[in-house]
């Protein structure tokens, strides 16, 4: 039986561009990370973050 | 008799279109000049002038990039003949909340354009400054000249010469614009509910079709014209009728009055006078006079062989413009937005990738590989041999904030494989938009002073992303091949 392999969980926030209001501009623009950077990552969770003037989308994901 | 007549007809005939062409010449010479002057500070120029320009404007440009940049080279502007939309950009107000917007209501262009009763128009838009046009011209050659100043041709006419040399000033130049994110946003959702209508000029038989969207205008509304005369070097010597700006030559006798400046501003006065009844000026209120075409021009200096003009126009009209294009793809969609300036100066003559985002380029080759047609599996195969352009390893950290604080981290170090799957296209995209992304965290945290020696990292991904991009543009028109088929597999057409 193989090793128990151990993930590493990280974190990546992306901020949004100005102008990104409405839903569909901030579903718009994690469908561009999902289909961008976030490609080939080992997703485990998405978290969108809007904390004062914060706002963007987080992934968690593995290392 | 009958063939002597008629040989003399036709020499008349060629001599007539000699000069036609070469007054043609002169006016295509004078308005490139004048739009070279306007190019040189980085605008684009308008030709004719006019006042009903603005950002958001959108034109339908249907001549090939290579044609644009010939007539851009030829005649030194691009004509705007296509206005197909006037989208009200909606960032104004976050562009200028912290420097020229005075309340919260504020409406651009119309509060600057038509204020309250006491203020001038486009008195309290920014101010901007202009190289001065330098012209030289002579009469029966464009002597009207197609430069876009009516104190030119009235200076000339007052000079009574045969040719002269002038500078044109363009002074109060006024600017306003709008951030080009914000204005693409407005102009996609323009775009989106004129799907249709822009589905009409999608790419067909090669032939591309864009729309050009204003970002920027720049306008003026005064332009300071001075002028002498070719004959300078003939000071005091006249042969002929006498010129109208005589009457401002101080004599050589003992005829003190006339050295006077009482007598100099009383014969400038005249000459204004002069002016305003050769132009027939008409009164549109009380307050205003104008001349005929719209400007007042007013003699402010004369000598025997030289003389200056101020022209003042009722309002600014625009005279130069900065913007970007969009490709309109199949099925009426829109493409990334590029700069006019890099399409008119040659940097785009071979398309580039640069221009062209990497969820853009992971979705064309998602839709390929989703297919079944036998088209896409090869185009599938093709671009997977574009991950030959791929290191092994990735050859600087590739940086990124790991939490909305703002904390710089290490998302990937040069030990970390670029993957542990067999390399793709996908893997392709993935890189590049990492390198794209982790290039603006290093210059936020820069600008922000944060983290040490950050600026050798930003070197070596923007090295890296280069040395992909120059791969990619290798195989440009395998990549636009593979955009333009998942379109038409997606959208149809």
């Amino acid at each position: 039986m193989p090793a128990k392999t151990k993930f590493v969980e990280k974190t990546w926030f992306i901020s949004d561009p100005p102008g990104t209001n409405s839903d569909s501009d901030k579903n718009s623009r994690l469908a561009d990370l999902l289909e961008g950077e976030w490609n080939d990552l080992s997703i485990v969770r998405i978290d969108r973050i809007e904390i004062g003037s914060a706002k963007g989308w987080k992934v968690t994901y593995r290392g | 008799m009958l063939r002597y007549l008629l040989i003399m007809l036709t020499i008349i005939a060629i001599c007539s279109g000699c000069s036609t062409l070469s007054k043609q010449n002169e006016l295509e010479r004078v308005a490139k000049d004048w739009s070279m002057t306007i190019r040189a500070s980085q605008i684009i120029p308008v030709y004719p002038l006019t006042e009903d320009l603005q950002p958001g404007d959108v034109f339908l440009v249907q001549v090939p990039i290579d044609r644009q940049q010939e007539i851009y080279k030829q005649k030194g502007f691009l004509p705007l003949d296509n206005l197909i939309g006037r989208v009200n950009p909606g960032g104004y107000k976050g562009f200028y909340e912290n420097s020229f917007f005075t309340k919260d209501d504020f409406k651009l262009p119309k509060d600057w354009l038509l204020p309250n009763s006491k203020e001038q128009a486009w008195l309290a838009a920014p101010n901007a400054s202009f190289p001065t046009y330098s012209f030289s011209v002579k009469r029966g050659g464009g002597f009207n000249l197609a430069v876009p100043v009516q104190g030119v041709p009235i200076g000339l006419s007052l000079m009574g010469g045969d040719a002269a040399n002038g500078t044109i000033v363009i002074a109060d130049a006024k600017t306003y614009g709008v951030d080009v994110i914000s204005l693409e946003k407005d102009v996609r959702d323009w775009g989106n509910k004129n799907q249709e209508f822009l589905s009409n000029f999608s790419p067909s038989d090669g032939r591309q079709n864009y729309i050009r969207v204003v970002s920027r205008v720049y306008l003026t509304g005064k332009l300071n014209v001075s002028i002498q005369s070719g004959r300078s070097g003939s000071a005091g010597i006249s042969a002929g009728a006498s010129k109208p700006v005589d009457v401002l030559v101080p004599g050589v006798g003992t005829d003190t009055e006339k050295n006077t400046t009482e007598a100099y501003t009383k014969n400038v006065s005249m000459l204004n006078t002069m002016l305003e009844e050769a132009l027939k000026k008409i009164k549109i209120s009380d307050k205003v006079d104008q001349f005929m075409p719209g400007a007042t021009i007013k003699v402010v200096a004369a000598s025997s062989n030289s003389i200056s003009l101020s022209e003042n126009l009722p309002r600014p009209v625009v005279i130069g413009y900065l913007g970007f294009d969009m490709q309109i793809r199949l099925g009426g969609l829109l493409g990334p937005p590029i700069p006019t300036h890099a399409i008119l100066s040659r940097e785009m003559k071979d398309p580039n990738l640069s221009y062209i985002s990497s969820a853009d380029l992971h979705r064309a080759y998602s839709t390929l590989k989703k297919s079944k047609d036998k088209e896409a599996e090869q185009l599938v195969n093709e671009l997977n041999r574009l991950a030959s352009h791929l290191p092994e390893k990735y050859p600087c950290n590739i940086y990124g904030f790991a939490d909305e604080k703002g904390t710089l981290d290490i998302l990937y170090n040069t030990e970390k494989k670029i993957s542990e799957k067999t390399l793709d296209f996908s893997t392709v995209t993935a890189y590049r938009a990492k390198l794209v992304r982790s290039i603006e965290v290093l210059k936020e945290a820069i600008a922000k002073k944060i983290g040490m020696g950050l600026q050798e990292h930003l070197k070596c991904n923007e090295d890296a992303l280069l040395a992909l991009n120059e791969g990619l543009n290798t195989n440009f028109p395998l990549v636009r091949r593979a955009i333009d088929y998942a379109d038409k597999l997606k959208y149809g057409g």
